[in-house]
């Protein structure tokens, strides 16, 4: 028969050890642990909780040149149409539209999935986003890009992005964390999918599959 | 800089209600508030109890609308109606001005056409964007956005000023930029108008916690009194929270009968048929009637503006025209 004593000692330690264990748990950070001597951030990287290995900072580096040669090109071309005024009809802006489009899929004839989204470029927007969605406020960010995420025809790079489909709110939260874009470019949900689209031209520039688990 | 704020005054809907056969209509009527006020000035509906005053800022919020049916038609005819005796010349949409294809035909058929009464008669929309619409309707001129997805907005009467808010894409500059305009702007009203609601009973979408989290911390440190939202198709009128009055306005054309969940959050709601909210601020006290098509109010009452506990709260100037200021 245990003795009373150690019964309660033992029983002690392991409660203990217990609630230890869980405040352990509960104390892990949503974000990975910053190292001591962390690499310098990308200046794109509007996120103070992250820090990036020398990899993945050459990878955000290489995006983000690669953003920048398209935005480029985008206000090249755009230059070359009439510039949509504050006060323009929708025969206008339904022209410049279309125009602006038709321009940049001839330029950017045989673009393809993962010109922008490399390959660890896309690991890093899934660590990124799962991370962030699993997060304390995961909940809500995964409903925020859930609400109005139809269905809708298989996207393609450089072609439109559908009409008549609703936009997917992209969360505060993520877009704190993912790289800065220029004027006109955003980041949008389609399904699982996140999309790079360019804005004023409704054209899928590049999107990367099964950003959320 | 914190202000008080309360509802009073509501206005006997429960006898408009009876003659409309609305359900939901769960106010009592009192005869105080603007109802003796609005004695003075007769206006398109006998049902419609709006001060009506001289020097009043007049304005209607609109949500959810351009989807080209009959029931955005209608609507449309209840505001042009309503705009003949109570002069409001402005409009403040919360967005999905557009729903679907939104070519040329699109604008004329799901906005031009149907208020053309009132662009004839000289009101002005001023749009927030929704999910539903282009990132190109800033460059449209009856939308008098400047070209930005999210500008403010200063009124021509009174001391008001609206922060017009791009909630689908919450991006690190747009914050940045409200929390400065708010806390710099001057007015004694600050009304901030955007798609997604920080507060909704909707079974659809309900309330949007991410950017809560985001914007009420904001609109509560810098005195923002009353939020216009849309995106849940129905009128509500919320609780206050945390000082602030949240309407939903996103039954302008687009419809969800029932979609309102017991949530607790409801101080008024109305799913039946869709509504605008007619609005007139006139000093301290804001004016509002929730407007069905047909012509029934659905809910009203009147906000009143606390006296801010800074005292050294920058005494606002008259303005002599609508003026804007934001951001692309």
């Amino acid at each position: 028969m245990t003795h009373p004593v150690r019964f309660f000692a033992v029983s002690g330690v392991i409660v203990a050890l217990a609630i230890a264990g869980i405040y352990a748990i509960k104390a892990q950070p949503d974000e990975p642990q910053s190292t001591e001597n962390p690499p310098a951030q990308p200046k794109s990287m509007d996120n103070r909780q992250l820090q990036l290995g020398e990899t993945a900072t050459a990878d955000v580096k290489l995006f983000d040149a690669q953003v920048k040669k398209y935005a480029d090109m985008h206000k090249q071309l755009e230059g070359n149409l009439d510039a949509l005024s504050a006060n323009s009809t929708p025969e206008e802006i339904d022209a410049h539209r279309t125009e602006l489009r038709a321009a940049i899929k001839t330029a950017r004839v045989g673009a393809k999935r993962g010109d922008l989204f490399t390959p660890g470029m896309e690991t890093l927007v899934r660590t990124l986003c799962n991370t962030k969605s699993q997060g304390s406020d995961g909940k809500e960010i995964k409903e925020t890009i859930m609400d109005e995420n139809v269905k809708m025809p298989d996207i393609a790079v450089n072609e439109h992005y559908p009409d008549g489909v609703p936009v997917t709110t992209m969360p505060a939260q993520l877009l704190e964390t993912l790289p800065k874009l220029p004027e006109y470019m955003e980041y949008h949900f389609v399904g699982k999918k996140l999309v790079l689209v360019d804005a004023a031209a409704g054209l899928v520039v590049d999107f990367t599959p099964d950003v959320l688990q | 800089m914190k202000s008080t704020w309360r509802i009073r005054g509501l206005i006997p809907v429960f006898l408009a209600a009876l003659s409309l056969g609305c359900m939901d209509c769960s106010h009592a009527p009192k005869q105080t508030g603007p109802a003796t006020v609005a004695e003075e000035q007769t206006l398109a509906s006998g049902l419609v109890q709006l001060p009506n005053a001289k020097d009043s800022f007049k304005f209607a919020v609109l949500g959810d609308f351009g989807d080209g049916t009959q029931r955005q038609y209608d609507l449309a005819k209840e505001m042009a109606k309503l705009q003949q005796t109570f002069k409001f010349e402005t409009v403040i949409t919360v967005g999905d001005n557009i729903y679907g294809r939104q070519r040329a035909q699109d604008f004329k058929a799901k906005f031009e056409i149907p208020y053309k009464p009132l662009l004839d008669a000289g009101v002005k929309f001023y749009a927030a964007l929704g999910n539903h619409d282009i990132r190109e309707q800033p460059s449209y001129k009856l939308f008098n956005m400047e070209g930005k997805l999210y500008y403010s907005l200063k009124a021509p009467q009174q001391s008001v000023r609206f922060f017009m808010l791009d909630s689908n894409y919450m991006s690190p500059e747009q914050v940045d930029w409200i929390k400065s305009e708010v806390k710099g702007a001057g007015e004694d009203w600050k009304i901030a108008a955007f798609h997604h609601p920080l507060y909704s009973s909707g079974g659809r979408h309900g309330s949007d916690t991410g950017l809560r989290d985001k914007l009420e911390p904001i609109f509560m440190d810098n005195g923002v009194s009353v939020v216009f939202t849309g995106h849940d198709h129905f009128y509500e009128r919320i609780k206050p929270q945390h000082g602030i009055i949240y309407f939903v306005c996103g039954s302008g054309g687009e419809l969800a009968p029932g979609d309102i969940r017991p949530t607790g959050l409801t101080d008024k709601g109305y799913d039946q048929t869709c509504t605008f909210l007619a609005v007139e601020i006139l000093g301290d006290k804001m004016y509002f009637n929730a407007i069905r098509t047909g012509g029934g109010v659905v809910d009203s009452g009147i906000i009143e503006r606390g006296k801010p506990i800074d005292s050294k709260a920058p005494a606002a100037a008259p303005a002599p025209k609508t003026q804007t200021s934001g951001r692309r």
